[in-house]
């Protein structure tokens, strides 16, 4: 080869061929999406995250969690994502979710922490997985036999996670039922629930988290083989002063403190749970089909196509 | 603070090459040349269009991580891979005293690297909330990196046809020819890795880091070892020291490199295939992969092993005790007298 301008003519076309392609023209297409309303302009799916929400997700990031939980939801066509159910609560467990996921679920996430690997399992929806308010004074299940757990106590998040088909107003409600604002301004009593000190709090609820962050291995027999760090770090331990804190974590064990000491989450734990808390893409888009079989996508978004995947409407601005 | 220390780095890395390049000897610009001058072009521009995308003026949500992507995949492939076939390509011939076979191979490998590789990178994202567009366009760029393999792999076997017995005695060789063949072995497996029927099983799994790992440490990693046993003498004035430790670096990392690939390959198998299986707990996948991710620390020991041998040779070098000798330090006796002027 001579001649230099040549060479640098053909490095600087294709670098910027693939500069253009692969950020360029995608940002165009997808950089800048709006929150879906319905008809009446209402019912906004996403919205922000509260303070300390937003807050939980830099201590995700920070902590690493990326490295091992992914939270993006895979076509049914081409993986069993959908069908997964989780492995604690009640059987069956909450599922992963009802639909793929969609650029329209994560514009307002900053970073965005979709992930790559699963170490350990997805967390797309695991705001989704809580127990709903209502249920939460109920008796914890047994600790170690969750497959023998009082079932209806906990069947309704079962049933919140199955949309009826065409009814595209009505899934707002488990969506909303959570409450991660509330739950942020206010962690401790739902922190407080579990009136059974030797159970374990109700799966996926914010005092499980923050025992599941505390003690990861102490969940259930089958969960010693998880490879998820001890967050103890994010908790402090101290001696109890009068009254017991009223989030003071509930444990057993090798893990729990001596007697007359308490181990309490910090102000990041709880923003990191409070994050936990609000990871939730159940809202039906317009865009993507919602559970196998459920309601039909609106026109515009093609059925799922070998090859192809439902791909987001283009924005329409 | 970082940033700018790093800036100024890579301007006196650069500004030595080019002021190199300006007064070089001829018209003839190398292929060695091509690779640094395009990879100097395309580091800046790379890091200066991720930063700008994700820190200055920052994309929306999901392109964030299409974007990160895009960096992390082109780092690979324009900086690191651009700089180890290069060194490859120098070295090579050098060594063994021969010409690269042909340069058109070497012309035509060159600019479908540069037009393929850098266009991958979303397969990584394979069914994640992306355009399928996106995605499908890295699969083909990433299977059309064949031609690139091929004609590079072909060139550096034509150019070694008949030379091979002088990876017996030469530490550069040896370590360069790995890591070039390695080149190959890991954009195969990149290919196999990516189309979408075996994605299904092994994304989100340890396959993706074997391929990274062969990637950043069989290809690049080695070749810069092979490139610092020749370089490094010429610097100092001395010659290394010890013939046994080289080999037990070279042998430590090589099995290092070549275990840890095969047990995350192998574990991610299994982990996607437990995965898919909905019959399966999640608990479960994660405790078939964890033999293999045991196994995965002892290669990961063995690396450790030969980094410490390499820092120590490389310490007594710097510290001026190498050998004061005419002849490079030879991995073996060499017993033939006619294959000496090729070392």
């Amino acid at each position: 080869m001579k001649g230099l301008v040549p060479l640098f003519i053909g490095l600087f076309g294709t670098f910027a061929f693939s500069w253009v392609g692969l950020t360029v023209i995608p940002n165009w297409q997808i950089g800048a999406l709006n929150p879906q309303t319905d008809e009446e302009g209402t019912d906004a799916y996403p919205t922000p995250k509260s303070g300390m929400a937003d807050r939980g997700r830099r201590i995700y990031a920070a902590n690493g969690c990326i490295y091992c939980h992914s939270q993006q939801i895979r076509p049914d066509y081409d993986s069993a994502d959908i069908d997964r159910v989780r492995d604690a609560g009640p059987s069956p467990g909450p599922k992963w979710a009802e639909r793929r996921s969609a650029p329209r679920d994560y514009i307002f996430d900053r970073p965005v922490v979709l992930g790559k690997e699963r170490m350990g399992p997805d967390l797309a929806n695991i705001g989704k997985a809580a127990p709903t308010e209502e249920e939460k004074p109920a008796p914890p299940p047994p600790a170690n036999a969750p497959a023998n757990s009082p079932a209806p106590a906990q069947s309704p998040p079962a049933n919140a996670s199955a949309p009826k088909p065409g009814t595209s107003g009505s899934p707002a409600a488990p969506a909303t039922s959570p409450t991660p604002p509330a739950a942020a301004l206010n962690p401790s009593p739902a922190a407080s629930a579990s009136p059974n000190p030797t159970g374990l709090p109700p799966a996926y609820s914010e005092a499980w988290h923050h025992r599941h962050l505390y003690a990861p291995r102490s969940m259930s027999p089958d969960n010693r083989d998880s490879t998820m760090p001890a967050y103890k770090f994010l908790y402090e331990k101290h001696p109890i002063s009068g009254e017991r804190s009223a989030d003071a974590l509930q444990l057993e064990g090798r893990d729990a403190p001596p007697p007359g000491w308490e181990v309490v989450p910090t102000y990041e734990a709880k923003c990191l749970v409070a994050y936990l808390m609000s990871l939730d893409q159940s809202h039906p888009l317009k865009e993507v089909k919602t559970a196998p079989g459920g309601a039909a996508p609106p026109a515009g978004s093609p059925p799922a196509a070998p090859g192809g995947s439902p791909t987001p409407a283009p924005p329409k601005k | 603070m970082p940033q700018s220390s790093f800036l100024f780095a890579y301007a006196l890395i650069i500004s030595w090459a080019v002021l190199m390049f300006r007064f070089r000897r001829g018209d003839q610009i190398y292929i060695t040349q091509w690779y640094l001058l395009a990879a100097f072009l395309w580091f800046p521009w790379l890091y200066a269009a991720a930063q700008a995308m994700l820190f200055v003026v920052p994309v929306q949500g999901v392109m964030q991580a299409a974007v990160s992507w895009w960096y992390a995949n082109n780092l690979l492939f324009l900086w690191f891979g651009a700089i180890a076939l290069g060194t490859a390509y120098y070295m090579i011939p050098k060594v063994i005293g021969r010409p690269v076979y042909s340069y058109h191979l070497a012309t035509i490998g060159f600019w479908t690297y540069a037009l393929f590789s850098s266009w991958t990178g979303m397969q990584r994202l394979v069914d994640g909330p992306f355009p399928a567009w996106m995605i499908t366009a890295s699969i083909a760029a990433t299977i059309l990196t064949i031609i690139p393999v091929a004609t590079v792999g072909l060139n550096h076997h034509m150019t070694m046809q008949g030379y091979f017995p002088v990876m017996r005695y030469s530490p550069t060789l040896r370590f360069t020819v790995f890591g070039a063949m390695s080149y190959t072995v890991f954009s195969v497996l990149g290919i196999l890795i990516s189309l979408r029927s075996t994605a299904r099983y092994l994304h989100f799994t340890e396959a993706s880091i074997a391929y990274s790992h062969m990637g950043l440490y069989a290809f690049f990693t080695m070749i810069m070892f092979g490139s610092m046993y020749y370089i490094v003498p010429r610097l100092v004035g001395r010659e290394w020291r010890y013939a046994s430790l080289i080999k037990l670096h070279f042998w430590a990392s090589a099995y290092g490199v070549g275990l840890m690939s095969l047990m995350l390959l192998v574990g991610g198998l299994t982990q996607g295939a437990d995965q898919n299986d909905t019959s399966m707990t999640f608990i479960e996948s994660v405790a078939s992969v964890l033999p293999y991710v045991r196994g995965r620390t002892v290669a990961a020991l063995l690396l450790t092993v030969s980094h410490f041998i390499f820092a120590f040779h490389f310490g007594l070098m710097l510290f001026g005790l190498g050998r004061t000798s005419t002849v490079p330090t030879f991995l073996n006796p060499v017993e033939a007298e006619g294959s000496e002027e090729h070392l």
